[in-house]
């Protein structure tokens, strides 16, 4: 990837999936919106590096990366660090009416939490298999395991969430 | 998730032990998962921040081209300082392989110029001379002798100029440089005198091409 027009494609193309990941794993939308950016913001800088063909697994990667490392800054606290968009000179700024929207659907409530109480590997599964409808063998690249075990553990995750949901 | 992915996912959870209602609770499941959160930032956010993120790019790019113009700016301004500067220097002295590289490539360019390097050797020892600095004397008037050996054709002016500057050198200098001044001022006047002579011959070459084309001009020769 070289060229701007290449990067306004796969911006338009791929950030509202993972907006939508960053936002089941942080439930900010705010922090969300931020750790969005800065995702291709990363991906922009290393751009003469990248093989075009890796590039959606790279962004899921690069979005769980700056979410472990926020998390590993701030913990639980969740603190919006802007420090890095704003050193690079861009005003920091959110989708206001998407954000109300989210936050007052008590639906997506309900399944956030179920979904928080899911363990690591099977919340990744149903946030990527179902929630952003890749396939399992989108999901297998970017979880690095195989098609059989996203098959196996998408049986897992569905259940377990069936249960949560249906216990709460 | 349309309904050929959502009985493609059935059939998926089926072979991995799903009983039919089973994993097709799941499968409704997975699609109200689908269109509950198939929620998207609008276009004018997205546009926003590429908007942004390509204007800051482009504004870094600017200022690197400005850096990239103010460097060669500098590098040329001191380049050029550099050479002008050589110009008033004596050998060794710093700037002297400056001001001989800028003759050498101005001498290239116009050959006429070796003229102009000659006087200014006789000016270099000159001001060695006044100076009564003895170290670079007889580097600069081995470098006279060779330009005034190599160039054939030279101005008569500036030959007078070198010769004269060569005698004021011989007023000042120290007794052990008079010898030599004394040789490239004979050297001097022997081509001068050469010169005059080649001078004389075009002269009346000249003046007899002259007198043959009149002659031929008018009636009855």
């Amino acid at each position: 990837m070289h060229f701007s027009k290449d990067f306004e494609i796969i911006y338009l193309k791929y950030s509202d999936k993972i907006y939508r990941y960053v936002y089941l794993n942080t439930n900010d939308p705010y922090l969300s919106e931020d750790i969005t950016s800065e995702t291709f913001l990363r991906i922009w800088k290393n751009r003469k590096k990248i093989k075009p063909d890796f590039m959606q697994a790279l962004l899921y990667k690069t979005a769980k990366n700056i979410i472990i490392d926020n998390y590993r800054k701030h913990g639980n606290a969740k603190k919006v660090s802007l420090e890095e968009i704003v050193k690079k000179g861009l005003e920091p700024s959110y989708d206001e009416d998407l954000i109300e929207k989210i936050t007052s659907n008590d639906n997506i409530k309900k399944i956030n939490d179920a979904i928080k109480l899911l363990p690591e590997n099977l919340k990744e599964v149903v946030i990527l298999r179902f929630i952003n409808d890749l396939s399992a063998k989108e999901a297998a690249e970017i979880l690095e395991t195989t098609e059989v075990n996203i098959r196996v553990l998408q049986y897992r995750a569905l259940k377990k969430l069936k249960e949560i949901i249906k216990n709460e | 998730m349309n309904d050929e992915n959502l009985k493609k996912l059935a059939e998926e959870l089926k072979s991995e032990g799903a009983l039919e209602n089973e994993a097709e609770e799941l499968a409704l499941l997975s699609k109200n998962l689908s269109n509950l959160y198939a929620f998207e930032r609008s276009s004018d956010f997205k546009a926003k921040f590429l908007e942004q993120e390509l204007l800051t790019k482009n504004k870094f790019f600017i200022s690197r081209q400005m850096f990239a113009a103010v460097f060669l700016s500098l590098i040329l301004l001191l380049g050029f300082t550099s050479v002008v500067g050589a110009q008033n220097s004596l050998p060794g002295q710093p700037l002297y392989p400056i001001k001989i590289a800028s003759e050498n490539i101005a001498s290239f360019i116009n050959p006429s110029f070796k003229d102009e390097i000659l006087k200014r050797r006789s000016e270099e020892i000159k001001e060695l001379s006044d100076k009564k600095d003895g170290n670079t004397f007889h580097d600069v008037v081995d470098e006279y002798e060779k330009e005034l050996n190599e160039n054939k054709e030279i101005n008569p002016k500036k030959i007078e100029e070198s010769r004269r500057n060569l005698e004021e050198a011989r007023v000042n200098s120290l007794d052990e440089h008079k010898e030599d001044i004394d040789r490239v001022i004979i050297k001097t006047e022997s081509r001068q005198g050469e010169v005059k002579g080649d001078e004389d011959k075009k002269r009346s070459s000249d003046d007899n091409e002259e007198f043959d084309s009149d002659s031929k001009d008018r009636p009855g020769f």
